[in-house]
């Protein structure tokens, strides 16, 4: 197994059958993916596209692979009815989230105050002739969206029994070295130490969304990343976590985020109800629901 | 006898304070003269020493790939980071690729899943 550190997080790959030196290669490969994604759509960098674009309310001229991370987007925003929608960026930085993460520093006296209202649909995007123009109220943060989607891009690179896993959001491709599933292991988002269950993967991806890591003070309040597009705030879900498994990362990630919002009970019938997909719910009070279609190795 | 008449002395009409006065302006104009003319002198000397020519043949920097290969120093960057090629920016160049270690032993071949 290799590790690089791309994207704010450790990133490991894991091909079983390649040998050594193969396997190294590929890391390589995936590692110069992973830092070209994030150089040219990280929000924190001015030089990337997306950094351009939000800076600019002029019409731009957008790449082919931007113009494809908006057209998915677009797809997880009418599948999730708006509750996925990566125009937040302006919520995130009015509650505090402007720069690259880092524990303790996005600490402030202010407390957070909503942003503007913001939605998808009023991007104006021109598939024909590629162009994009953005509202002045309007910044993307293509996120863990992003993570997700770079990690299936790897995924797609590696042979037919591999693992990439950013920080948690992981394509396992086969049926891992024992050709019995992956093992994963859900976090206790209370304690990073203790293991609350253990699902068998087979060619599926999974992710994770809770806001115990990316959090920081603001005001007398403790503000998180996970904003509710429906308040323009960090949301106050009364989950604390949510697993979700899916056929891709992207749409891990997506759904993870979406039945966190939405809450134990809704969150629940939201995963339940799409084939295919299972998910973790862990709730405030320490509860656990396991919906869907899942594997537990242990619980 | 009979008496000369006495040459009258000729008088300036200054007082004394006027008279000093007059001497240390006198002097400051010489003053700012000859300093004057000792820096022009310097300047245009010929007998000014010239820089060595091996020095003033050398470039104030040097791409390492100029230097002939016995010469290179040995650079060796810091884990992450890479030597530039020449004509190359930041802005400009492709993605640094992160330095890909061996997973350490201890760690399992499975995924701890959480939000990161």
């Amino acid at each position: 197994m290799r590790q690089f550190r791309a994207m704010n997080t450790e990133v490991a790959v894991a091909a079983p059958t390649l040998d050594d030196a193969a396997e190294h290669q590929l890391a390589l490969q995936i590692a110069s993916l992973f830092a070209e994604t994030e150089r040219r759509f990280s929000r924190f960098r001015d030089d990337s596209e997306l950094g351009r674009l939000n800076r600019t309310t002029e019409t731009v001229t957008a790449s082919r692979a931007l113009m494809e991370l908006l057209g998915r987007a677009r797809q997880h925003v009418t599948d999730t009815d708006g509750l996925f929608d990566p125009t937040i960026g302006a919520a995130l930085c009015a509650a505090g989230y402007d720069r690259s993460f880092a524990a303790g520093t996005l600490d402030r006296e202010a407390s957070t105050t909503p942003a503007d209202r913001a939605h998808f649909a009023e991007l104006v995007i021109d598939e024909q002739a590629r162009c994009v123009r953005r509202p002045p109220h309007i910044q993307l943060d293509l996120g863990g969206f992003l993570k997700g989607h770079t990690v299936d891009r790897a995924a797609a690179l590696a042979p037919a029994t591999a693992m990439i896993d950013a920080g948690g959001d992981a394509m396992l491709r086969g049926a891992g070295p024992d050709g019995a599933g992956w093992l994963v292991e859900v976090e206790d988002p209370g304690d990073a130490t203790r293991v609350l269950a253990t699902l068998r993967i087979s060619d599926r991806a999974v992710a994770t969304s809770a806001p115990n890591r990316r959090r920081w003070r603001a005001g007398r309040d403790t503000a998180h990343h996970l904003i509710d597009p429906r308040t323009r705030l960090p949301s106050t879900s009364d989950l604390a976590q949510v697993t979700a498994v899916a056929p891709t990362a992207e749409y891990a990630d997506v759904l993870a985020k979406v039945a966190f919002l939405l809450g134990a009970a809704e969150g629940a019938r939201f995963l339940a109800a799409r084939p295919g997909i299972g998910g973790v719910l862990v709730a405030r009070d320490g509860s656990r629901r396991v919906v869907g279609d899942l594997e537990v190795a242990d619980a | 006898m009979t008496d000369r008449p006495r040459r009258a002395t000729p008088r300036l009409g200054l007082s004394a304070l006027e008279l000093r006065l007059y001497l240390v302006a006198v002097l400051a104009g010489v003053y700012v003269l000859t300093f004057r003319a000792i820096g022009r002198g310097t300047g245009t000397s010929p007998s000014a020493p010239a820089a060595p020519s091996s020095v003033a043949a050398l470039p104030a920097a040097i791409w390492l790939d100029q230097l002939p290969a016995a010469q290179r120093p040995a650079v060796v960057p810091p884990p992450g980071w890479r030597l530039a090629s020449r004509g190359e920016s930041a802005a400009a160049s492709p993605a640094l690729v992160p330095v890909v270690v061996r997973a350490p032993a201890s760690r399992p071949l499975r995924v701890r899943t959480r939000s990161s």
